[in-house]
């Protein structure tokens, strides 16, 4: 079974990428998509500086964050910018999902509000990507 | 034929008033959960009260979009995927709660519950009572999620995650 520190040493990859993704994909959108991008990658940055405090104060060295990312298909637009923005928050949904169960308080508090604020973040990005189908998913996070 | 909502609203009030520190957060469709304010292994009795509360509230939730859709049919577009999940989420919280152990107070009641209050007269009102309904659902979801185990946590994490991303569609 998953340990608590490895559900969130997971959480803090997902972080490190979205963090990254979103310096690419921002470069690709006009504003005022671009502004909503520099938010998304402010706050993920701040999801990841948390999880890096919170480590620090067990005396725990989690792994750093990686040179460079290989993204899932490039980024060669708008359009595709706006696919990469929504698959960074699905998977990162989904990396917080997983730390609800075998977390505590306070990290499982932690844990739902990462989740909820990425199922946020995902209808947004869909919306903008393509307004007339279903901004939300029943389950994010699955 | 009787609410759902009462059985696990005395049964909580009654846990209020014996357990110190407790917070009783009160979501749109008058379902009430409880959480402590301390780190707790997961407490089954009171987490199958929340969860039965969870499943009542998302009931009137459905109730209630299909009610603002039949008032305000221009609304639907805006409104289908939201109905949508929130059926969803009625039968996976009725699946948690047939695989959850016993409470002592709380048992799920079978048919409907439709929303008392009538739809609001315009449709913005209507939208900005929904709001109102998805931000006190997902608090309530949430909360509810500290005191449940495994899946089911999980799953209420998600539920609440959903309920605050329906404000993205409803504004």
């Amino acid at each position: 079974m998953t340990t608590p520190a490895e559900s969130l040493g997971a959480a803090l990859a997902a972080e490190h990428a979205a963090v990254y993704a979103y310096g690419v994909l921002g470069a690709r959108l006009g504003t005022p998509a671009r502004a909503e991008a520099a938010a998304a990658e402010t706050a993920h940055r701040a999801r990841r500086d948390a999880l890096l405090l919170r480590f620090a104060r067990d005396g725990a060295t989690p792994s750093p964050a990686a040179p460079a990312y290989t993204l899932p298909f490039a980024v060669t637009g708008a359009a595709t910018a706006l696919d990469l923005a929504v698959l960074i928050e699905e998977r990162t949904a989904a990396v917080w999902r997983a730390a609800v169960p075998v977390t505590g308080r306070p990290d499982r508090t932690t844990a739902v509000a990462a989740l909820t604020d990425c199922a946020v973040r995902a209808a947004r990005w869909r919306r903008r990507a393509e307004p007339a189908a279903a901004a939300t998913v029943p389950f994010p996070g699955t | 034929m009787p609410s759902p909502a009462p059985l696990p609203r005395r049964a909580l009030l009654r846990l209020a008033g014996r357990s110190a520190g407790v917070v009783v957060l009160a979501s749109s469709a008058g379902a009430l959960v409880s959480c402590t304010g301390r780190d707790s292994a997961p407490e089954p009795d009171r987490a199958t009260e929340a969860l039965a509360a969870l499943w009542a509230g998302e009931r009137a939730l459905v109730a209630r979009y299909r009610q603002t859709h039949a008032r305000f049919p221009a609304l639907r577009p805006v409104l289908g995927g939201v109905l949508a999940d929130h059926v969803a989420h009625a039968a996976a919280l009725r699946a948690a709660l047939d695989r959850a152990p016993a409470a002592s107070t709380a048992s799920p009641a079978p048919g409907t519950s439709p929303s008392a209050r009538p739809v609001p007269a315009t449709a913005a009102t209507a939208l900005a009572d929904l709001v109102r309904a998805e931000t006190a659902a997902a608090a309530a979801a949430s909360h509810a999620c500290l005191l449940a185990g495994g899946d089911t946590a999980a799953l209420l994490a998600s539920v609440a995650a959903c309920e605050a991303s329906h404000l993205v569609v409803l504004r």
